[in-house]
């Protein structure tokens, strides 16, 4: 009987007490179940693409429309299928010296005049050089679409290049150059002069020495050779239809002449053959930036999904493994990622990082400790899942605008990736799992990576001690001397 | 053009009959004032459609379907930012913007942030002089973690002594950060104070690093618990939903929110107009560039006059073909970098430009063109050609604005916060579209005077 009034003077005690306690703090309240844990989420929704549908003019120009409704602009992209890598030996950078000149002026019309009517037209545009492929972007209110073809057709077929704009351009291109100050452009930039060393692909990148060289004449003749309609492709997105664009084109377009096309054949780049570690002085105070590289095949179809899982779980985000590592875990980075750039005979591999200099060769060690990690044991099933998981609701996000949307059709367009994208993309990431990741990287050596340093010398070189060598470049990525163990080396590269 | 849009308080079945009768009656009215043909350009996609309604507790909804990608984009925005504080707190509205990112009942610091991560989503936040926004894009199938997220730290932030005073040295850090970075934030401050002369309005929204040290767990407590309610926010649904259940979720998981028992009303501007010109001057040894910063006050946002600024706006400068683009930058080289643009604090508004030079005397010498060329528009009617580019522009950059789930939700929410009927959205775009070149004129004589405020800027 003792027993059972102590036991409910127990249970009194309790009640009361937490009676008490809802009010002292309100957070302790009842609340509602749903709000105890995160709701699931509802089935995945269908990744629709609008088709792409693509015809030919009798000049050989191949013309693909995206329709897109409703969209009051029109996204138009010209792909001239040769990039830097078939600048002439003696003149890298002449590809994109032509490709920056096109918007510049042509018979009857200046380059101001040209601005002019593209922002009539409710417009802008856009130059850009890949070592494969030149775009140029133009979007404009839909209603002009004729006016944009009009002038495209013009610039192409009236092209005179004067004289006064090609000084403009070789000094704007000079100054982007000399001023380049950004730590990453110059990281990347010394990356993929040194991984592409005597290859084609190393033209994408030139020093300022080389606009000196650029001329009228050479680029009237890679203008001629390569701006042809049959070696291009013309990329139409928005609220048009087939019929539409098919007039329009013939209207404007047709009269472009066709020519011989010469094909070249690049061959991929040869491995690194041993390790190598480059520096290039830049002043950002306490921090140093960081490029590991390497070169990857050309991805089969079937790899390309697997490439996309590897680089997410490496870092590809927020949450991946270099970022969780560098800056979570050891707190030696301010931020870590990894990325793939596609080209047409390989791709490009890299990481890049922002650390604390102090931490630069812990840093480094961390990073190809992570590499080798993930390319010589399975992925947990969690993690690859995590990151399919990642990548199915990334990738929307990514082509949400109008115009990113549009950029990325370019690049699906100039290298032939439309049966990856635009069919099955998640069915596609869905179909990854641990062994096919581990099976696509088995082939590929990760032993011999470019690693690029920017930084202070006047502080980074005190953290290179531990490297064997060190090659020091200057900001135009000119060789300068070698470093053995912390120690100058003036031998010759 | 007829956009759906309903205003109703949610009841129980009562209040749905009144609904259903407050939308006929609403259809009548459009149907008897268009001649019908509302009906079928309800349908229209120009704008675009949406909906907004109203919760019991307050809490505003917008929704606006959009499936063209299977992505949701929510934003959550509070009606306060930095003209609410009070002298001696300031920072406090962009301290506890921070501070919804530390935890709330069932969701641990930082996690709504790694949620968003892990799902591939991407979120953002930002505080303003009178609002603070969240929001986040999505896989339209996350919609209900979204707001499970947000209703979470509207209902039960954790606000404790340890987590307000990391966050608030993590900011007063990014204080001194700006300080040392940023050569040109000093005299930013001091042509903002001449443009404003009200304290509430011009001090800057990251606050004073003495007034971050003062703010207490109680303030920080008090400002949340006075702001952040369903009664003084709106919550902003855009992408690949269905309104209907997509209001349930909302039901779900805001209704139940208690309201703010006294939002207090906004502090009104206590400042004078302009009525002289006002110059100073700003150096910084850092400086290599002199430069200078030119402001007038305009219009408020509210008034017919600002459609007409804010063609004035593209005209003098958006694009490489505007004027004052072409005189200073391109054919002359008179400046190295100009920006450029409207900037409104509530219901005030101004024209700010923000030019560097070579040296001080090309410095001279653009600040001259660029009043000449302002002047030249108060007597000239520009050509017919040119206002059509302007308005093209303008038009594409507005339309921008609809045709990403993310730009249309903000577009909406600021749309919204800005203190216009969003029913007036249907034909804004028209107003601007309707400048004429002598309305032009005319806003050029009335706002552009000589009374304007001006900081010269120089290194030592």
């Amino acid at each position: 009987m003792k027993t059972h009034i102590q036991l409910r003077k127990a249970i009194f005690g309790v009640l009361f007490g937490l009676f008490i306690l809802s009010f002292i703090n309100p957070f302790l309240s009842a609340q509602e179940k749903f709000r105890k844990t995160p709701p699931l989420p509802y089935p995945l929704p269908d990744l629709d693409f609008p088709a792409l549908e693509s015809f030919m003019l009798s000049n050989g120009l191949q013309v693909s429309v995206v329709q897109r409704k409703p969209q009051p602009f029109v996204d138009i992209h010209l792909i001239i299928l040769t990039g830097e890598s078939l600048s002439p030996d003696d003149l890298p950078g002449l590809a994109s010296f032509t490709a920056n000149m096109l918007f510049k002026g042509a018979t009857g019309i200046s380059a101001s005049q040209i601005e002019e009517l593209i922002e009539y037209i409710g417009g802008d545009f856009s130059v850009t050089t890949y070592p494969d492929y030149s775009v140029f972007s133009i979007t404009c209110l839909k209603d002009y679409l004729n006016d944009a073809i009009k002038l495209l057709g013009q610039l192409l077929t009236q092209a005179d290049f004067p004289k006064i704009e090609v000084n403009n351009v070789k000094r704007d291109m000079f100054y982007n150059i000399v001023r380049n100050t950004n730590p990453e452009l110059l990281g990347r930039k010394l990356l993929f002069q040194i991984m592409f060393n005597n290859h084609p692909y190393g033209k994408y990148v030139f020093n300022s020495s080389v606009i000196k060289r650029l001329n009228r004449k050479d680029l009237l003749t890679f203008f001629d050779k390569f701006y042809i309609p049959n070696n291009a492709r013309l990329l139409i997105i928005g609220d048009v239809d087939l019929l539409e664009v098919t007039n329009i084109t013939g209207r404007h377009l047709s009269q472009w002449e066709k020519k011989n096309v010469e094909t070249y054949h690049i061959n991929p780049p040869a491995s690194n053959t041993k390790p190598k570690i480059c520096f290039t002085d830049l002043p950002n105070g306490d921090e140093t930036t960081i490029f590991i590289g390497y070169v990857l095949p050309k991805e089969k179809t079937e790899d390309y999904f697997s490439y996309l899982v590897f680089n997410q779980i490496l870092g590809g985000s927020h949450i991946s493994r270099l970022i969780m590592n560098l800056r979570e875990t050891r707190g030696y980075a301010y931020w870590a990622f990894s990325e793939i750039e596609l080209f047409e005979n390989c791709n490009l591999f890299y990481v890049k990082a922002k650390v604390k200099t102090e931490y630069l060769y812990p840093s480094v060690t961390e990073i190809l400790r992570e590499i080798r990690s993930l390319t010589m044991n399975r992925v947990p099933n969690h993690e690859i899942e995590q990151a399919k998981s990642y990548l199915i609701g990334n990738f929307p996000i990514q082509i949400s605008g109008h115009k990113e949307f549009s950029l990325k059709a370019s690049e699906i367009v100039a290298l032939d990736m439309e049966g990856i994208y635009w069919e099955n993309y998640y069915e596609n990431i869905m179909y990854v799992n641990s062994n096919t990741v581990f099976e696509t990287f088995q082939d590929i050596s990760f032993l011999n990576p470019v690693i690029v340093i920017v930084g202070d010398k006047d502080v980074v070189l005190d953290h290179t001690k531990e490297f064997d060598e060190v090659e020091i470049y200057d900001n135009e990525g000119i060789f300068q001397y070698k470093l053995k163990k912390g120690i100058e080396n003036d031998s010759e590269l | 053009m007829l956009i759906v849009t309903l205003r109703f308080n949610e009841k129980k079945n009562k209040s749905i009959m009144n609904l259903k009768k407050f939308v006929v009656l609403y259809l009548m009215v459009h149907l008897v004032s268009a001649g019908f043909s509302q009906v079928k350009q309800a349908e229209a996609q120009e704008p675009f459609p949406f909906s907004v309604y109203n919760l019991k507790n307050g809490l505003t909804i917008i929704l606006s379907e959009d499936n063209s990608l299977p992505l949701v984009t929510v934003v959550c925005a509070y009606k306060v930012g930095s003209v609410y504080e009070k002298k001696g707190k300031t920072g406090i509205a962009h301290l506890l913007e921070n501070l919804m990112f530390m935890g709330s009942r069932n969701v641990g610091p930082m996690q709504h942030i790694r949620f968003i991560h892990r799902i591939g989503g991407e979120f953002n936040a930002f505080t303003s002089w009178d609002r603070t926004l969240f929001y986040q894009t999505v896989s339209s199938n996350q919609l209900p973690l979204v707001l499970w997220l947000e209703s979470d730290r509207m209902n039960s932030l954790n606000l404790n002594y340890s987590n307000v005073e990391e966050t608030k040295n993590l900011l007063i850090e990014a204080l001194k950060n700006q300080d040392k970075g940023d050569p040109f934030r000093e005299s930013l401050l001091v042509f903002d104070q001449l443009l404003y002369p009200d304290f509430t309005y011009s001090h800057p929204i990251i606050g004073s690093e003495d007034d971050l040290k003062s703010i207490t767990l109680k303030d920080v407590r008090d400002f949340y618990q006075t702001y952040y309610k369903p009664n003084n926010a709106v919550l902003c649904i855009t992408g690949n939903i269905d309104e209907k259940n997509t209001l349930q979720l909302v039901r779900k998981y805001f209704s139940t929110i208690d309201p703010s028992k006294n939002v207090p009303r906004p502090p009104s501007y206590k400042g004078d107009f302009i009525q002289e010109r006002q110059e100073q001057i700003s150096i910084n040894e850092n400086i290599s560039t002199p430069g200078f910063r030119l402001g007038y006050r305009i219009g408020s946002p509210h008034s017919n006059d600002f459609y007409i600024l804010s063609i004035i706006d593209y005209l003098l400068f958006s694009g490489e073909s505007s004027r004052l683009y072409k005189r200073l930058v391109k054919r002359n080289k008179l400046a190295l970098n100009m920006s450029v643009g409207i900037e409104r604090r509530r219901d005030l508004a101004a024209l700010k430009v923000f030019v560097l030079s070579n040296n001080e005397a090309t410095k001279e010498i653009a600040k001259k063109a660029l009043l000449s060329e302002m002047n030249r528009l108060k007597s000239s009617l520009i050509p017919d050609r040119e206002l059509v580019k302007i308005k093209n522009m303008y038009k594409s950059d507005y339309m921008g604005n609809f045709y990403s789930p993310e730009k249309r939700a903000l577009f909406l929410t600021r749309y919204y916060l800005s203190g216009n009927d969003i029913r007036d959205l249907e034909g804004e775009l028209n107003k601007y579209l309707r400048v004429t070149t002598s309305e032009i004129v005319g806003i050029m004589n009335r706002y552009f005077t000589e009374n304007y405020v001006l900081v010269e800027i120089r290194g030592k």
